[in-house]
């Protein structure tokens, strides 16, 4: 078990954007993207050590970032409260919607990236439509009482967690709202592997990570259903993503974000 | 040059600019060239350019013009044959210039050029020259030279013609002027003016000499020369003036200059600069001089320029101190004339010694006060400023106790009238007299019937006059109604109440202000009565407040016709504060958009965050609300859309505007009207004394108008609504509660099984509609009750007899098995009662059109029901609760005393119907009207002994397929349920979280019926199932009386920390269920 922990920490690199706020791998883990607080989102290959791209455009601190399921954009949300949409190549912004009323906290693309939803502080996830040129939402899901902190997509899914302390699961198949209080104000939900079988009990595992992230400590339910159990940084881990298949875990912490692979993968020279 | 690589031949450089020699190495060094070397020549070689310290450019040989050798100066030759003719001699500027100046690109380029002999014109000349020589003169011979004196005029014709017309050089063209006209046209000079000749004013035109006749010629001005503009410049643009902008001579600032005029001069088009176009204002003059006279040169005041145009005529000269005047006049003043008059300063009246600045109110002068006021027509109430707090010291220590109207913000006022009261008014004094009687004001000459009715609605406003009212029939009721198992406290109250208004006043009963402000019945004063007793009812959160407000002798359909208006009137004119109140959402609370929801998230929320902190999640933590995603988002989902046809986005429950104003002004139909009343009768729980004032009050009034009532009840049958049966069951009820205590008890049983089977028939054909699916079943329940009452008094009395004993020991025992259960229930529902009628009170105001809250009020009623019908404490201290159980066990359970012990929920439900609180629909009404319709249409006689002894299953099987799907689906479930082994441990379960399966079953039925209002769906009852499961668990338990024994004792002596201890203990069950299940 131990093993296919990420418990080797590869190399650790400073981004060079001021605080990184978020790190999220791409799709199918190749590459991921580094949000700053200088305005800018980074596209990194982690496994090598390479700066690819960096998108530049928001007016304010970048908060949260994804890349499309084809690697060909990128949507990131930023404090100035606008969600922006990059394409990857030529680092042009393709929209920007400007539809939410505070702080933008976390951006997703749906499975198909045709969508792109943001969930922001007013309280409220907005459902941007990618595919027409409309600056509207399509949906908003007003249903939360607090500032919406993060969103998670699945095929079918709709997994937002709030700052009032719920997580509500829209499940679009079925035509429900699913609630769930969870006490303290949650900050990060992922969906587990298996959420469609489970069904009612624990659809959602909770990555306390960033409540837990004030000290120090990062527990992430990953798809594997372990928990990893860091407390290895000086500083505030406040961002943290795991490879989709591989043995992977990019976290970042003040400025820099640091590559964890299994113990036997080889140290990249820094 | 071009440099090649020697390694690659192949390639083809392009290579620009010279390339640099390949130093040979063989190659002896240059002598580095000098600078006096580095000259430049011109094309001939010489060097023209000397540097600039040795001469500069030179022409010639270094500045030598001519020669190698230099200048050589001309020698003078004199000689008469040569004389100097100036072109011969001298220098010409072309002797100093070499060829290259005169060549094509020097100085002075040399062309050639037609010499003017040969011209054309010259010939021309010439020829007329020589033809004038030939014809004309012969006295000068052929010399020329005179001829050449001559000189032809080279003037135009025109000028010639002017010259001809008395023009001279120098004067204008046109008519001569005289004097001032030459003045006034000197002056109107528009556009460009020339510049200002020096001796325009002075040519001896001033001089006073001048004759009159004189006539002056018009000054020559230089035509206004209009030409097309043919750039693309603004208009009035001129170019820049380098003289102005570079002052090329010394500026002297300290000299204004003389040419600047102000004012009229600047309206001409003056360009000067870029951008000032005509329409533009100009800037100021960037360009020009600046000079010391735009500063101020001096330093300090001019004297006395401060005071300006405003400064007192009297400056200047020195004022003269009078007198009689001690003391130095300040300046810019002056003493007035007149002498302040001292003001008389009266000392404040001394307080006698023994004042005491508070005031104590007698009973008895208190009453008079109210009679007084009451007869006498002042129709001010002053006490509708008081309130209970601000008994302030009395303003008039004195006066007697009996003129007193005691408070502190009406002093003056209250002063005045007690003095009225002693003293004569105008009028008074003047019928004393003897005199006519005068018509002082407008309300004199209104007649007197109408005065009265003023004044009665005057008197109204007050809001004690409504508890006054009915104060003997207080009084009456307290007799009836007994010392058995009231609470002490109504007893008090009401007692107190009779005699002393302000004492109840003080109990905390708060002034309705909305009464006091608005009267939208002061036409009919007794309706505005009855009007203002609604409202305190409301305002005391009655379930029914119609029913307090009793209207005697009249029929049901105007009694409806009232209450909708009632509730109507009570929406739209609600004060102002609830309004607001209900926009806003508190801050810290969860809250819903929608106060349905806000009111059970309440209730629950706190069991939830309890699970939650107990890290228990789970069903308790859990929430299944129906959600719309839009369709588009469904599409880029690839998700089908599970809603095809849905309008509504988002949760169903937030489908309204909440802000719009539109929500409280819908009242479009009369079963709209009567949910809306349904959801104002579920309001807040009232205050104890209150309740049992108001029910004892109707219920007396009602039994004074019995037969009357029941008369109009046949006769208005035709027209009644469901509503109407609603009302009057719960009048039955109450009728059957009154009797109880001192009337015959077999009254209301009696007559359940003679009117039922007809009464029966009509509820369904209410049900058949489907206009309904929830209510009506309660209503029928209750109108079922009501015949009962109703036609009390034509059936025999004898025979129930014995039922009635029966009944009567089945209350005694309900009474003492469910006591101790009732704390439990009173410690649930005293916090989310009051919750859920303050939520309730906002929706009805918002929402008329939706269904939803009366089925969330509905659901909620049955807790109530139950737990205050079964397990009413005789005695203890929730006051409010405790009449009902009395008149339900006594109205409802009279007709199903025998049913085995499995239908005893039904009976509770059945009692609770009667109650006037619990009156709407529930679950528990539900199934009671279920019964009937088995009975067959011709079983009208069916007695009551027949269905006594069904047996529960048939009875329920008996019911109707609707009444099944609709509000008797739980029953059902309940009844299967209980035919179904249950797992005891979970039956243990159960009963230990009852008070949170309490508050999760109003969710659930709400939402049950909820849902029912939409479109009913198989899958969705498939999902309640197991809700419903608990639900009839639940109240199976309850209905199990030895289960209950125990459960009840337990509860009793039940906490919020019991209750987190069952919660944990539920939570191990939980872990452990998991665990197998892992």
């Amino acid at each position: 078990m131990a093993d296919t922990l990420p418990v080797k920490l590869v190399y650790s690199q400073i981004c060079k954007q001021g605080a990184v706020r978020a790190v999220r791998f791409n799709v199918d883990g190749t590459y991921c993207l580094t949000c700053g607080s200088d305005k800018s989102v980074k596209l990194w290959n982690p496994h090598r050590k390479l700066l690819l791209k960096s998108y530049m455009g928001h007016g304010f601190e970048v908060l949260d970032a994804q890349s499309s399921s084809d690697n060909s954009q990128i949507c990131s949300c930023s404090m100035d409260k606008t969600v922006m949409v990059f394409d990857v190549a030529s680092g042009k912004s393709l929209r920007k919607y400007r539809g939410h009323a505070g702080i933008v906290n976390c951006v997703r693309f749906n499975e198909e990236s045709s969508l792109v939803l943001s969930g922001s502080i007013d309280s409220t996830v907005k459902i941007f439509d990618l595919k027409s040129r409309k600056m509207e939402p399509v949906q908003v899901l007003d249903e939360a009482k607090d500032s919406v902190t993060c969103i998670q997509v699945s095929d079918h899914e709709i997994l937002t967690g709030s700052a009032d302390g719920r997580i509500r699961r829209y499940d679009l198949r079925v035509g429900k709202l699913c609630t769930d209080l969870i006490g303290k104000s949650v900050t990060s939900v992922t969906f587990t592997r298996d959420s469609q079988y489970v069904g009612h009990k624990n659809t959602d595992c909770r990555i306390d990570s960033c409540l837990n992230a004030k000290d120090t400590h990062v527990f992430s339910g990953s798809e594997d259903g372990s928990v990893y159990i860091w407390d290895l940084i000086e500083k505030v881990v406040h961002s943290l993503t795991f490879h989709p298949s591989d043995n992977c875990l990019v976290t970042a912490a003040g400025d820099s974000m640091y590559v964890w692979k299994s113990k036997y993968a080889p140290s990249i020279d820094t | 040059m071009a440099a090649h690589s020697d390694s690659d031949e192949d390639e083809t450089f392009v290579s620009i600019g010279t390339a640099l020699d390949v130093p040979d190495k063989d190659e002896p060094v240059k002598k580095p060239i000098t600078v006096q070397d580095m000259s430049v020549k011109d094309s001939k070689g010489r060097v023209r350019f000397h540097g600039a310290f040795t001469g500069g450019f030179s022409a010639g040989y270094f500045n030598t013009v001519g020669s190698r050798e230099g200048f050589t100066p001309s020698t003078f030759v004199s000689s008469r044959e040569k004389r100097t003719d100036g072109s011969g001699s001298g220098q010409r500027p072309e002797d100093f210039m070499d060829e290259e100046d005169i060549s094509e690109h020097g100085i002075a380029p040399r062309k050639f050029v037609t010499s003017a002999q040969f011209t054309s014109e010259e010939r021309k000349k010439r020829t007329f020259d020589e033809a004038k020589l030939a014809t004309a003169d012969s006295i000068l011979g052929g010399d020329t030279t005179l001829l050449n004196l001559i000189v032809p005029e080279r003037i135009t014709v025109g000028v010639r013609l002017l010259r001809k017309m008395g023009w001279k050089e120098g004067q204008g063209v046109g008519p001569r002027l005289s004097r001032k006209q030459k003045q006034a046209e000197g002056r109107r000079i528009y556009g460009c003016t020339g510049p200002p000749s020096p001796d325009s004013g002075d040519d001896g035109l001033d001089d006073e000499t001048v004759l009159s006749d004189v006539t002056f010629a018009p000054t020559d001005t230089a035509h206004i020369l209009l030409g097309a503009k043919d750039n693309t410049h603004g208009l009035g643009y001129s170019g820049l003036d380098p003289r102005k902008a570079l002052p090329s001579t010394h500026i002297n600032l300290f000299e204004a200059p003389t040419v600047r005029k102000s004012g009229a001069s600047r309206r001409g088009i003056r360009g000067q600069g870029f951008g000032v176009g005509a329409l533009e204002d100009e800037d100021d003059d960037v360009y020009g001089m600046d000079d010391m006279s735009k500063y101020d040169m001096t330093m300090g005041g001019e004297g006395d320029d401060k005071f300006g145009w405003t400064a007192p005529t009297h400056r200047g000269q020195k004022q003269q101190t009078p007198v009689g005047y001690v003391g130095q006049l300040l300046d810019g003043f002056s003493l007035s004339s007149k002498k302040l008059v001292q003001k008389k300063d009266f000392p404040p009246p001394s307080l006698p010694r023994d004042f005491r600045p508070v005031h104590r109110f007698k009973k008895s002068d208190d009453q008079s006060i109210v009679m007084t006021r009451n007869q006498s027509s002042t129709g001010v109430d002053y006490r509708q400023f008081l309130k209970p707090s601000d008994a302030g010291p009395s303003p008039v220590p004195g006066t007697s106790s009996s003129g007193l109207v005691p408070g502190s913000a009406p002093g003056s006022v209250s002063q005045g009238s007690s003095a009225r009261e002693k003293r004569h008014d105008a009028t008074s004094r003047g019928v004393a007299l003897g005199e006519q009687a005068f018509v002082g004001s407008v309300f004199d000459l209104i007649p007197k019937e109408e005065k009265e009715r003023i004044n009665q609605a005057k008197q109204n406003t007050d809001t004690t006059a409504i508890v006054n009212f009915p104060l003997r029939t207080f009084v009456s009721s307290e007799t009836l109604e007994g010392s058995e198992d009231q609470p002490k406290g109504d007893n008090s109250t009401t007692t107190e109440s009779t005699s002393n208004v302000e004492e109840h006043r003080k109990s905390g009963v708060p002034l309705f202000q909305g009464a006091a402000i608005f009267k939208p019945f002061s036409k009919d004063p007794a309706k505005q009565l009855r009007y203002d007793k609604y409202l305190e009812a409301v305002k005391h959160g009655h379930k029914e407040p119609y029913l307090l407000v009793g209207m005697p002798g009249k029929t049901d359909w105007e009694k409806e016709r009232e209450r909708e208006e009632f509730s109507k009137a009570a929406h739209l004119y609600r004060p102002l504060a609830s309004m607001m109140a209900a926009r806003f959402t508190r801050a810290g609370t969860i809250e819903d958009g929608e106060e349905d929801v806000k009111a059970e998230q309440k209730i629950d929320q706190t069991d939830a965050e309890k699970a939650a902190s107990m890290k228990m999640y789970g069903k308790l933590t859990r929430e299944d609300e129906e959600w719309h995603p839009d369709n588009l988002v469904c599409k880029r989902f690839n998700v089908p859309n599970p809603y095809p046809g849905s309008t509504i986005v988002g949760l169903i429950s937030a489908k309204r505007d909440k802000y719009s104003v539109f929500n409280f002004l819908n009242f479009a139909n009369p079963t709209e009207m009567a949910y809306d009343r349904r959801g104002s009768q579920t309001q807040e729980t009232p205050p104890p004394e209150e309740v049992k004032k108001d029910n004892a009050k109707t219920d007396t009034d009602k039994t004074d108008t019995t037969s009357k009532v029941d008369k109009e009840l046949n006769k208005g049958k035709a027209m009644k609504s469901i509503f109407s049966h609603l009302i009057d069951a719960e009048k039955g009820a109450q009728k059957a509660s009154n009797l109880k205590s001192d009337k015959p008890v077999s009254f209301s049983v009696k007559s359940v099984q003679s009117n039922k089977p007809k009464e029966f028939k009509s509820i369904f054909s209410h049900l058949e509609k489907g206009e309904n699916t929830v209510k009506p079943a309660p209503v029928a329940m209750e109108t079922d009750n009501d015949e009962n009452a109703a036609d009390a008094g034509k059936t025999a009395a004898g025979k129930s007899v014995s039922k009635t004993d029966k009944f009567a020991e089945l209350v005694e025992k309900s009474e003492t098995d469910g006591a101790p259960a009732m704390d439990l229930f009173r410690a649930i529902f005293r916090n989310t009662d009051s919750e859920d009628s303050s939520s309730s009170e906002e929706e009805d105001g918002e929402d008329s059109s939706s269904k939803l809250p009366d089925a969330q009020d509905s659901s909620f009623q049955p807790a109530f029901s139950i737990s205050d019908s079964v397990e009413a404490t005789p005695a203890t201290s929730l006051p409010g609760f405790t009449a009902p159980p009395k008149q339900s066990t006594l109205a409802g359970c009279g007709s199903f005393v025998a049913l085995p012990p499995e239908i005893s929920p039904m009976e509770t439900g059945k009692g609770s119907a009667g109650q006037p609180q619990d009156s709407s629909g529930d679950e528990s009404d539900a199934y009671g009207p279920a019964l009937p319709p088995s009975l067959p249409q011709g079983a009208a006689s069916a007695s009551n002994d027949k269905w006594r002894d069904l047996p529960a299953g048939d009875f329920i099987d008996l019911t109707n397929e609707k009444s099944r799907n609709q509000p008797a689906g739980d029953i059902i479930d309940l009844t299967n349920d209980k035919s179904k082994d249950r797992p005891p441990d979970d039956y243990v379960d159960l009963t230990k979280e009852s008070t949170k399966k309490h508050k999760h079953r109003h969710r659930d039925k709400h939402k049950h019926k909820k849902e029912k209002k939409e479109k009913r769906k198989k899958s969705k009852h498939k999902k309640k199932g197991r809700k419903k499961e608990k639900r009839s668990r639940h109240v199976n338990e309850r209905s199990d009386s030895s289960e209950r024994e125990e459960s009840s004792d337990e509860d009793d002596r039940e906490t919020d920390k019991e209750i987190i201890n069952r919660l944990k203990l539920l939570k191990s069950a939980q872990r452990q269920r998991a665990v197998d299940f892992m």
